[in-house]
């Protein structure tokens, strides 16, 4: 599981340029399935099945600075994709897909109060940026036991997690569709497009979730390592107790302990799965993970390889 | 083409009642249309034939609404409370002309005098329930007898031309993307082209929703006026882009990627063919873009704007120059998909 993440948390595919991230998708998938890619870049996979139509959806796009003016001195003032953490990013090294690197700072004298986006800029030692450019963080992935840190668990978790949902699904009887959408971070946009494709008659979306087992955080009672997280309720979605119930159910025929999580923080491509055509009976399957948006995030493998068991044995029993 | 504008910036049209430039364009279009019609909520769509049919369904999109006021209250003095259709900063509109309704009762936004005012209001922006419209009326009866709740309120529609090409007129935006769509549809089309003149952008892209499910594009471009800050106060990527430097082609704005194949293709058809570009240094506002990407399985768009000062006030400025480069790049994109 570990050099899976690895594959997938190294391409390049912050919202809206994903196709080096597609592409590497595309190649693991092609052996357990027929992939396509749609007209914004999801890309999906189809396994035919007899049973009911599903949709398991994960997002491959990342956060990311885009490069929006260079200045006369050549430093470069950038938008954020997503809900960038400034504070997390300042003094950060990051690459943008022309091979450029740079650091992250800020104006001098700025107080950390007075953080913004227009306070700061890249940095990239001269080498020039053209409009529109996008920059990600760099950083190995780095594997301490079970654990793993580095950057965009947030969602490459969730794609190994539905990668490997693909390679243990031989025994499903679903008409299984595995979706790896585009432009989540920045307003759930691939997946709603994807699902009216799809039209499926229930779907999973896979994503990371916040844990609480840091210091200092008060609310929520989520895990690093305490089994796959069946999620209930989040910004974008009230999870559909159909599908809740079906993960339930999954889990507990191979004796895997679930945690539980209704949260009024975050979305997922849940939020617009279920919203499209006539609406579909959506559900979330969570992975939790330590600080989210920031350049080193943690989560558990042996939970990712729990995530796609729980995942290959509902597709079994549909 | 400059005529056509200033001809539709003229006309009153605010977001739900966008009919005077509904009526006036399909006038217009009809002796060069294949199919046109009305849709639900008043988005008008024509279809034109060209010279051939291109790979996926092509539409050109803009929308025919203004940013106004709606009246919400008229008080027994005879003065009229009101709302915003669309975002307008409430500085811009003190002291401005306002034509109400269909019969054009004219009147004027007014405040507080500053006399009344402590120095700690001065301070801050004034609020909505502290302007209205001062229609000369002697009280609320006769004021009742002129005007209704829920009429519509448009700026004044003088257009003025300034030094450079530089054009004064309300409702730039987006009465430039109609005026360069309707010039390019009474022309000879390299392919069959859906033209969508769309209602409501400013109250959140609502024409543009059905309009696309209706029509499935394959590639849309969405043709605007976007926000232009080059005044005096803004600094470097703050002044977002400037009049006179060519259509602006945004990568990205507040509500939309836009698809990356496309904003290369109309970069490189601008550069190989002398037509200066520029984009937007901030990421900010939005287009019909964002309902047309999402719409049924998802579709690919771009925008060619016009860099237009004060936007959203009563009184736009834009440079003539760029709406004639914005067509002509259009056509050069056209033709680039003549099969």
């Amino acid at each position: 599981m570990f050099d899976l993440i690895r594959q997938l948390v190294l391409p390049y595919g912050p919202s809206g340029r994903e196709t080096a991230i597609a592409d590497t998708i595309e190649a693991l998938c092609a052996p357990y399935a027929q992939c396509s890619r749609d007209a914004l870049g999801n890309v999906i996979a189809h396994k035919p099945g007899p049973g009911r139509r599903v949709m398991i959806a994960a997002h491959m796009d990342t956060l990311g600075l885009v490069a929006t003016f260079v200045d006369d001195d050549g430093f470069v003032r950038f938008g954020t994709l997503g809900g960038v953490n400034l504070a997390a990013a300042l003094h950060q090294r990051v690459r943008f897909d022309s091979g450029v690197t740079g650091v992250v700072r800020a104006d001098s004298g700025t107080a950390a109060k007075d953080l913004a986006v227009d306070k700061c800029y890249i940095d990239t030692c001269g080498q020039p940026v053209r409009l529109g450019e996008v920059a990600v963080f760099t950083g190995e992935p780095e594997q301490v036991g079970d654990l793993v840190i580095s950057p965009y668990l947030d969602n490459r978790v969730g794609c190994a997690i539905a990668v490997e949902l693909l390679r243990r699904s031989a025994g499903a009887s679903a008409d299984l569709y595995v979706v790896f959408t585009v432009q989540e971070e920045v307003g759930i946009r691939g997946a709603g497009v994807a699902a009216f494709a799809v039209a499926p008659e229930l779907a999973v979306a896979i994503d990371v979730t916040g844990a609480s087992d840091l210091p200092g955080c008060e609310n929520g009672s989520t895990k690093v390592g305490a089994g796959p997280i069946i999620k209930t309720l989040d910004r974008s979605t009230i999870s559909h107790p159909m599908v809740t119930g079906l993960l339930e159910q999954s889990a507990a025929a191979l004796g895997i302990a679930v945690q539980h999580q209704a949260t009024s923080r975050g979305g997922t491509d849940a939020g617009a799965i279920s919203l499209s055509r006539g609406g579909v009976p959506t559900g979330n399957l969570a992975i939790a993970n330590r600080c989210t948006h920031t350049p080193n995030e943690i989560c558990s493998l042996h939970d990712a390889e729990q995530c796609a068991a729980v995942l290959a044995e509902l597709v079994r029993r549909v | 083409m400059i005529d056509t504008i200033k001809t539709l910036c003229r006309l009153p049209g605010p977001s739900g009642w966008e009919d005077a430039v509904r009526d006036w364009i399909a006038a217009e279009a009809a002796p060069y249309a294949d199919q046109m019609m009305t849709d639900a909520l008043g988005s008008l769509l024509v279809f034109k034939k060209g010279r051939s049919t291109p790979k996926e369904p092509v539409l050109l999109a803009a929308h025919m609404d203004e940013v106004g006021v709606v009246i919400r209250e008229i008080d027994d003095e005879g003065y009229l409370r009101f709302g915003f259709l669309g975002g307008v900063d409430r500085r811009v509109v003190i002291g401005k002309r306002v034509w109400i309704g269909k019969n054009r009762i004219p009147g004027l936004i007014g405040m507080k005098p500053i006399h009344l005012t402590t120095a700690d209001e001065r301070k801050t922006m004034p609020k909505l329930k502290d302007l209205y419209i001062d229609i000369g009326a002697a009280d609320g009866d006769e004021a009742r007898g002129l005007v209704q709740l829920g009429d519509f309120g448009v700026f004044d529609d003088r257009v003025l031309e300034l030094q450079n090409d530089m054009l004064r007129a309300k409702a730039i935006d987006d009465r430039v993307g109609c005026g360069i769509l309707l010039t390019l549809l009474k022309e000879e089309l390299p392919v069959d082209t859906w033209f969508a003149f769309t209602v409501q952008e400013e109250v959140g892209c609502r024409g543009a929703f059905g309009a696309a499910f209706r029509l499935q594009p394959g590639v849309a471009v969405v043709v605007e006026g976007t926000t232009a800050a080059d005044g005096p106060a803004s600094v470097g990527a703050r002044k977002v882009c400037l009049p006179g430097h060519g259509p602006v082609v945004p990568f990205q704005d507040g509500g939309t990627i836009y698809d990356r194949a496309l904003f290369e293709q109309i970069t490189r058809l601008a550069d190989a063919n002398g037509i200066p570009w520029q984009t937007k240094t901030l990421l900010s506002g939005g287009t019909d873009a964002q309902a047309i990407q999402r719409t049924r399985a998802g579709c690919r768009v771009a925008a060619i704007s016009a860099a237009v000062r004060y936007i959203h006030s009563p009184s736009c400025v834009g440079c003539t120059r760029d709406f004639e480069q914005m067509a002509a790049l259009l056509r050069l994109l056209l033709a680039d998909m003549e099969v």
